[in-house]
């Protein structure tokens, strides 16, 4: 019974994520077993105190699943798949250098999109996708950081180069080189790389 | 606390707290999900290069809410994160070895006109514009570079992100309840146009949003 329950909550959230990335954050919850409610806005602004309205016993029976399993899909603490994690970095690279949302080129995109891809592969598969974060005049900027070390890969358009810069927050040893995609990653780089790993 | 904003270049008085809305920086859900401020937020533009304070744009925060320096600065929908900081912190923080410290220091806002020349911006909220100085020391050496990048990297490290962002999503009930009492505790006698209150509501809102996420997490 339990996992009958499961699977057909799992069934609900898949539709779910489907309808929210197909139409943003808006009000997707308008069926008989969970009425009309602003839930996902909110669960957006805040997936830890969002509460659900619910209206059917079945659903009650895993409504902590259920909200677990939304506030995961709004971006909340939950673990995502490496893969995921990818596909969001890929959608965002894209996000970001659209027509009419243009903070970066289409090609600092796919530069970037190939960095990481480079950096992925020359640690061995392992290193997880980056925070990232345009800047002000087209640059995108990767960072990687642990309580003592902070690695970032900036890109930007007006330089032929990317630049790897690397603080360690406890003893304040900066170390920085420059980085033309598509050339071999710099030793050092990987090592730093791999302190993320 | 009751701030009166300075003459350009005047250091921030102690216990200041500031933000920063960087205009163009927009976080990938990875860095959204580390409620980590990015460094490239506290990245000077080429504006900010070629201007005359060399400092890059923060608000005072019990001057000019969030939303209204989001407002000032193109209301971007997707510009939502809001990076505080303590203006003591900026300048406390480790000088680079042949730099000066950074500092938080009064700028007044400015808005540009179609022929290029700027006036005074007198937009509600516009006082509480401020600067950080410092990000743009320094010559065109890889060792200058290494300073520079560090110095932003440590802003970010300072920073919190706040738990309201911009534009607020705050219960329009609550802040109409909020702005009521304001009211009702200025005996009505205050002279404040509704807006007033109804910033200084958001304000106590998003103040008491950020007491609360503190707790939380101290919990």
């Amino acid at each position: 019974m339990a996992s009958d329950i499961s699977e057909s909550l799992a069934n609900v959230i898949r539709m779910l994520e489907s309808a929210i990335r197909a139409a943003g954050v808006t009000c997707l919850f308008a069926t008989p077993m969970i009425g009309p409610c602003d839930f996902a806005p909110r669960a957006a602004a805040n997936p830890y105190t969002a509460t659900l309205p619910l209206q059917s016993s079945i659903i009650e029976y895993g409504k902590d699943f259920l909200i677990y399993t939304l506030a995961e899909l709004m971006g909340g603490q939950h673990d995502i798949t490496p893969l995921e994690r990818v596909v969001e970095h890929f959608e965002y690279l894209r996000e970001v250098s659209q027509p009419n949302n243009q903070l970066i080129s289409p090609e600092t995109a796919s530069i970037a999109g190939r960095v990481w891809f480079e950096c992925w592969s020359a640690t061995g598969f392992a290193l997880p996708v980056p925070a990232a974060c345009t800047g002000p005049d087209g640059q995108m900027l990767y960072t990687w950081d642990t309580i003592t070390h902070h690695l970032e890969l900036e890109l930007d358009p007006r330089e032929a180069t990317g630049t790897f810069f690397y603080r360690n927050r406890a003893t304040g040893d900066t170390w920085i080189e420059d980085y033309k995609p598509g050339d071999a990653i710099h030793p050092e780089a990987i090592q730093k790389l791999k302190l993320f790993v | 606390m009751s701030i009166r904003p300075g003459q350009n270049g005047e250091a921030l008085p102690p216990g200041t707290r500031v933000y920063r809305i960087g205009k163009k920086s927009q976080l990938s859900k990875a860095a959204l999900r580390q409620r980590r401020a990015s460094p490239e937020m506290f990245e000077p533009s080429s504006a900010d290069k070629g201007s005359e304070s060399k400092s890059i744009s923060i608000w005072v925060e019990e001057l000019t809410v969030p939303d209204q320096g989001w407002a000032m600065m193109g209301a971007k929908p997707n510009n939502t994160v809001v990076a505080c900081i303590d203006a003591d912190k900026i300048a406390q923080a480790p000088a680079q070895a042949g730099f000066q410290p950074m500092k938080a220091v009064w700028e007044k806002a400015t808005v540009q006109n179609i022929d290029g020349t700027t006036s005074p911006n007198l937009h509600p909220g516009a006082e509480g514009h401020a600067g950080i100085w410092g990000l743009l020391q320094g010559g065109d050496s890889k060792a200058d570079k290494a300073k520079r990048l560090a110095l932003r990297s440590i802003l970010a490290d300072l920073a919190d992100i706040s738990p309201v962002p911009v534009p607020h999503d705050l219960v329009p009930e609550h802040i109409s309840v909020a702005a009521y009492y304001i009211a009702e505790s200025h005996a009505w006698t205050c002279g404040c146009h509704p807006d007033v209150h109804w910033m200084m509501a958001v304000r106590q809102l998003r103040r008491e949003r950020v007491r609360q996420e503190k707790e939380s997490r101290a919990d």
